[in-house]
């Protein structure tokens, strides 16, 4: 059976600013509808501005400017870290339904049913509440409710459980996972935590100075994982394995979006790193189906 | 019980601690009896979801605040609850509080030097200035960043000063309120193997509270599991991660398992 059209695609995708910072620097994925597609990589890779530039957001940001071929279905929705900031403090739950509703073009659910879906109340002694009567787990449903009536295909979600605990996180997490199955929706997932993306991904991406340097399925990337920076990611993360010993701390630190573009970005981190490293930015290349990665030692060690 | 008779007496120890909120609509149980001992040199950790009382724990042990019931002795001494008495017994020097959020916790408009200064001021301690190279120099802060200002700083460096801000008075415990959250994994684990330094090198005993269980797993000896305002389980961290009884922390422990075996030797 030929593989479904992606619900998001993009293809060498950079963002730049006016003050010489580049912060995505020639991004391509592809997100299939009933998949979750992570982005991982620590505070300052890129993750968040690939989001809003692959949602079409820049021209509410000032300055920003967005170059390469983004393409896939039109209608998407996004969910953030911080549904207080989403969510009007004035306005009911009702009250944000009705006005989600009236954006979609012919809603063909009910606020009782997106309630209902994501494990709310339906009563009316719930969607009269004002929003800061909820509990944080209760908001981010509310916020997922909202992105469905919608009815996207692709629904962005930037760090939306990072704030949650444990125990809340996995009931929105399975959520998630229960919408891409119900309504195919493709997600593509922004997180800074590993264990969230061990938990939720199809696929990952790791980021590293505004670039996709390995993208593998997630059993690949946790049980296998190429890029030096990956395993530097493993390694620095305490875990049952480091009981007794120190962590292996990755030396430096992630260059800043303005830096000139030269050899490897991650060159002087690194702990494998080759004379041709300095001088020649690897390429992201594919090294079997759904394994891709940018780095001259694997290249080397796998004969490409 | 001969054994019992032999161990030291415990560096902190809580017993029958409780706190009731009064709010507009009656008492709020914050913590629920909670005993918990931790000896000279360990380092314990409470695990906790939001709300099941980590703060109100951290700010009665620091003596920020009151117990309505219960009790909390440092080196057999009872915290103090007024801030009068607090001065007095110098309770400040045996135990400081270091926070997570320390963007909002330190004084955005004074240098690091003037932050790091001012408990020197209130102890009437002289010597400011070696004292502060010292303590930042065994947290690696750069002394180039003394004039910084809180937010020209990067998280990791800020939790620097955080730490060091506690040790500059020499205390014999630390309590530490989710002291890596919110930081990036590459700087997290900085964070962490300077904390097993600096406890093995100062003989530091450590109160930890977190939400994050592999931080907890990490650091500490023995480990408790606080659920709405009680200790379900307590034991030694080996026990309770391979077999802890208490159905919460059997669910909490389970949620937070990995669905891949994470690559070991990379
Ligand atoms: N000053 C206060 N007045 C009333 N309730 C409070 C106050 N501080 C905390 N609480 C309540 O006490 C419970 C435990 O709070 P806290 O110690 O802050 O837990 P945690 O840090 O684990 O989130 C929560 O339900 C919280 O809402
Ligand atoms: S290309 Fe070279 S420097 Fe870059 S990650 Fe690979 S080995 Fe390291
Ligand atoms: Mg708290």
């Amino acid at each position: 059976m030929a593989r479904p059209d992606p619900a998001l695609w993009c293809s060498n995708v950079h963002v730049r600013f006016p003050d010489g910072s580049h912060p995505v620097r020639g991004v391509s994925l592809r997100v299939y509808p009933g998949q979750v597609f992570a982005l991982i990589g620590e505070s300052g890779a890129g993750k968040t501005l690939l989001c809003r530039a692959l949602y079409g957001l820049q021209r509410f940001i000032p300055g920003m400017e967005v170059m390469g071929t983004i393409g896939g279905a039109a209608e998407k929705a996004m969910i953030f870290q911080d549904p207080g900031q989403f969510l009007n403090p004035g306005l009911s739950i009702e009250g944000h339904f009705k006005e989600f509703l009236k954006l979609s073009p012919r809603p063909s659910l009910t606020m009782e049913q997106l309630l209902r879906y994501v494990g709310l109340p339906e009563n009316r002694e719930f969607s009269r509440k004002k929003p800061r009567l909820l509990s944080g787990g209760q908001q981010q449903r509310v916020m997922i409710a909202l992105s469905l009536a919608l009815e996207p295909k692709v629904l962005f979600a930037d760090e939306a459980v990072t704030a949650l605990d444990g125990l809340t996180r996995k009931t929105v997490i399975e959520l998630l996972r229960q919408l891409c199955q119900d309504f195919g929706l493709g997600i593509i997932f922004v997180t800074h935590d590993l264990h969230v993306a061990d938990s939720l991904a199809d696929w990952v991406g790791v980021m590293y100075a505004g670039r996709i340097v390995e993208l593998q399925s997630a059993e690949n990337l946790f049980t296998q994982p190429l890029h030096p920076y990956t395993k530097g990611l493993f390694r620095s993360h305490p875990g049952p394995e480091h009981r007794n010993s120190p962590l292996i701390e990755l030396p430096g630190r992630m260059p800043p979006p303005d830096h000139e573009d030269g050899g490897c970005p991650f060159f002087d981190r690194c702990p494998e790193r080759m004379a041709v490293c300095k001088q020649h930015l690897p390429e992201m290349k594919e090294l079997s189906r759904g394994v891709s990665v940018s780095c001259h030692r694997v290249f080397q060690d796998r004969g490409y | 019980m001969l054994s019992e008779v032999h161990t030291p007496s415990p560096l902190l120890q809580i017993q029958g601690l409780s706190k009731v909120y009064e709010t507009p609509h009656g008492g709020l149980q914050a913590l629920d009896g909670v005993s918990i001992e931790v000896r000279k040199g360990q380092t314990y950790g409470l695990i906790g979801e939001s709300g099941s009382g980590k703060t109100t724990m951290a700010k009665i042990v620091s003596g920020i605040l009151a117990p309505s019931a219960g009790a909390v002795r440092v080196m057999g001494e009872e915290v103090p609850h007024s801030p009068r008495q607090l001065r007095r017994t110098r309770y400040f020097e045996k135990v400081q509080l270091v926070f997570q959020d320390t963007l909002g916790t330190l004084n955005p408009y004074r240098t690091i030097y003037q932050s790091l200064q001012e408990p020197l001021i209130n102890l009437g301690s002289k010597d400011h200035k070696s004292r502060i190279h010292r303590v930042i120099d065994q947290v690696s802060f750069p002394r180039g960043k003394l004039v910084s200002r809180p937010g020209e700083l990067s998280g990791g460096l800020r939790q620097r000063v955080a730490i060091a801000r506690a040790l500059i008075v020499q205390p014999c415990l630390l309590i530490l309120d989710e002291p890596v959250a919110s930081l990036d994994v590459s700087v997290q684990a900085k964070i962490l193997n300077l904390l097993q330094e600096l406890k093995k090198d100062l003989e530091l005993t450590y109160f930890l509270i977190s939400h994050d269980i592999d931080v907890v797993q990490y650091l500490s000896d023995f480990v408790g599991i606080l659920y709405k305002g009680r200790v379900v389980e307590q034991g030694s961290v080996q026990r309770i991660f391979s077999s802890a009884q208490d159905p919460y922390s059997r669910l909490l422990l389970e949620v937070h398992s990995r669905r891949y075996a994470w690559a070991q030797e990379v």
